[in-house]
């Protein structure tokens, strides 16, 4: 009776667990996803370098690397993931330039790939707050930089944006007249204070959805070591003790061939004092 | 005194015979210890190959590689599509056709001929640490295993092939993948019993604490295709190999 009554219960909670293993894989689906940038020069920038950028998002939480090249050496660069709802999500094109000056600045890209969502700084705060957080981006030592930062919490909004390819990372900084650092008579229309070659953008790609469903971060442990240096260690450890104590043996008996004698006198002498 | 007598006597004999014992034992060890020595030494099974610098392929899409014999393009490089990267990049639309979608069929087994490697095909995901999964101990640990989350061999994009250096039984599937030579074919035969063919760019090893997925995983323009093996030392305190062993391929 109670048996049974157990089992009535038990059948639409087994149905009803195995709905919900049904919708979640789908739901996660949704919630996690591999984006690919291929970072290029900015219209009109000149920034001779190039690199690639890649995202990962779990449930709101991302992961980002990125690797360049060619950027202006041992100057520190900003760097951000770019969003806006009303954004064209593409890279800024000369047409961009509406003061004419020649050049694009970080708010005549505003329309092609829209605001700070995430300022890809190496310690701290990684919201917009930091976009200008100059002492906690990337140095490019060579011209280049190798960034990578896991556990980075985004709005769900922005996570959505991102794993639906509508992000575009932009790495900012660049050198107009070519003499090696951040100058020039042009105010940074982010921060007076800076030259708007510090905060102009120099490198910038889509984060299209990658051609990889999921992203390993790193390679595979393929091996046990089997065929590794000096393999059969505790076979020729034995070996080696056996024929140590053989030698030893061996050696001795040699040895006590010419004492032999002496204790055999040993001997009789003692049975001749008794 | 008569046992006294009669032992003394016997005392020599028998010491004689203990010493003749311990020579036979001690021969005895010598010959069985140099036995295990000579069979341990027999039974070293040679290293895995490591791949030459040179013999690194070059870097396509001009990401600052963080491998070790990652070279400069050399005069024989793949045209270079960097020009053509800014545009597709900048224009390509969200949700680029994803492999599955294609309907490419599922890899079934991979065969490396110069090599005499010829292997079924695992499916495997990715593991805890969000490294590749790997074969598991037992009667599949020798098989090379497909990565679910990589294009299917044949789709456009850097399918992901992975295979154990060595295991419980010596060299596995991919011992010998460090010394596979450029231009070397790979076939790998799908479940509609369809072969696609691929041709060796390159081999390259990267450490594992600083393995370039910008250059591995990237996109491409075109069917390519990743053999990963492990390499490098040992580190016996972690029980891994220190670096991967990358195959670079494409499409024949």
């Amino acid at each position: 009776m109670k048996t049974s009554y157990r089992a009535a219960l038990a059948v639409p909670a087994v149905s009803l667990a195995a709905m919900l293993a049904m919708a979640l894989p789908a739901s996660a689906a949704s919630d996690s996803g591999s984006n690919e940038a291929k970072l290029a020069p900015v219209a009109l920038n000149d920034a001779d370098g190039s690199g690639v950028a890649m995202t990962t998002v779990k449930d709101d939480v991302l992961t980002v690397t990125f690797t360049a090249e060619g950027l202006l050496p041992d100057n520190p660069h900003a760097a951000h993931i770019h969003f806006g709802a009303e954004a064209r999500h593409e890279c800024p094109a000369a047409s961009d330039d509406k003061d004419g000056s020649g050049t694009l600045n970080t708010t005549e890209g505003g329309p092609a790939y829209g605001d700070i969502v995430v300022s890809l700084t190496k310690t701290g705060d990684t919201s917009p707050r930091s976009g200008l957080a100059v002492d906690r981006f990337d140095t490019a030592k060579g011209g280049k930089i190798s960034y990578q930062r896991g556990s980075i919490k985004v709005s769900h909004e922005v996570g959505e944006a991102i794993i639906a390819g509508k992000s575009v990372v932009v790495i900012h900084g660049v050198d107009h007249n070519g003499d090696g650092k951040y100058d020039g008579d042009t105010k940074s229309d982010l921060d007076p204070s800076l030259p708007t070659e510090a905060t102009d953008p120099a490198l910038c790609g889509v984060l299209a959805v990658s051609q990889m469903s999921a992203m390993p971060s790193g390679g595979a442990q393929t091996g046990s070591g089997s065929t590794a240096g000096v393999q059969d260690t505790g076979l020729l450890a034995a070996g080696g003790l056996a024929m140590a104590a053989g030698a030893v043996l061996v050696l001795r008996r040699r040895r006590d061939v010419v004492p032999a004698q002496q204790v055999g006198q040993h001997v009789d002498r003692t049975a001749d004092d008794r | 005194m008569d046992a006294d007598g009669a032992r003394t006597p016997g005392h020599q004999p028998g010491r004689g015979r203990r010493r003749v014992a311990a020579v036979v034992v001690g021969a005895g060890l010598l010959a069985a210890g140099g036995a295990a020595v000579t069979t341990a030494l027999a039974a070293q099974l040679p290293a895995p190959p490591t791949p030459a610098a040179s013999a690194a392929p070059s870097s396509r899409d001009g990401a600052a590689g963080a491998g070790r014999g990652v070279p400069a393009p050399g005069p024989s490089a793949t045209p270079d599509d960097r020009g053509a990267a800014p545009t597709s990049a900048a224009s390509a639309p969200a949700g680029a056709p994803s492999a599955a979608a294609t309907g490419v069929p599922r890899p079934q087994s991979v065969s490396i001929p110069s090599l005499h490697v010829s292997s079924r095909l695992l499916t495997l995901g990715l593991a805890s640490d969000g490294t590749i999964a790997v074969p598991a101990k037992g009667p599949n640990y020798d098989r090379a295993a497909w990565f679910d989350g990589s294009p299917r061999p044949g789709a456009v994009g850097p399918a992901v092939i992975e295979g154990h250096v060595d295991g419980a039984n010596g060299p596995s599937v991919f011992h010998e993948l460090g010394r596979i030579q450029k231009g070397a074919r790979i076939d790998v035969t799908r479940t509609d019993g369809s072969v696609v063919r691929f041709v060796v760019d390159g081999v390259a090893s990267y450490p594992k604490d600083d393995f370039p997925i910008t250059v591995v995983y990237a996109n491409t323009d075109r069917p390519e295709l990743r053999l990963i093996t492990c390499g490098g030392a040992f580190d016996r305190r972690t029980g891994h190999y220190v670096d991967n062993t990358v195959v670079f391929a494409h499409l024949a």
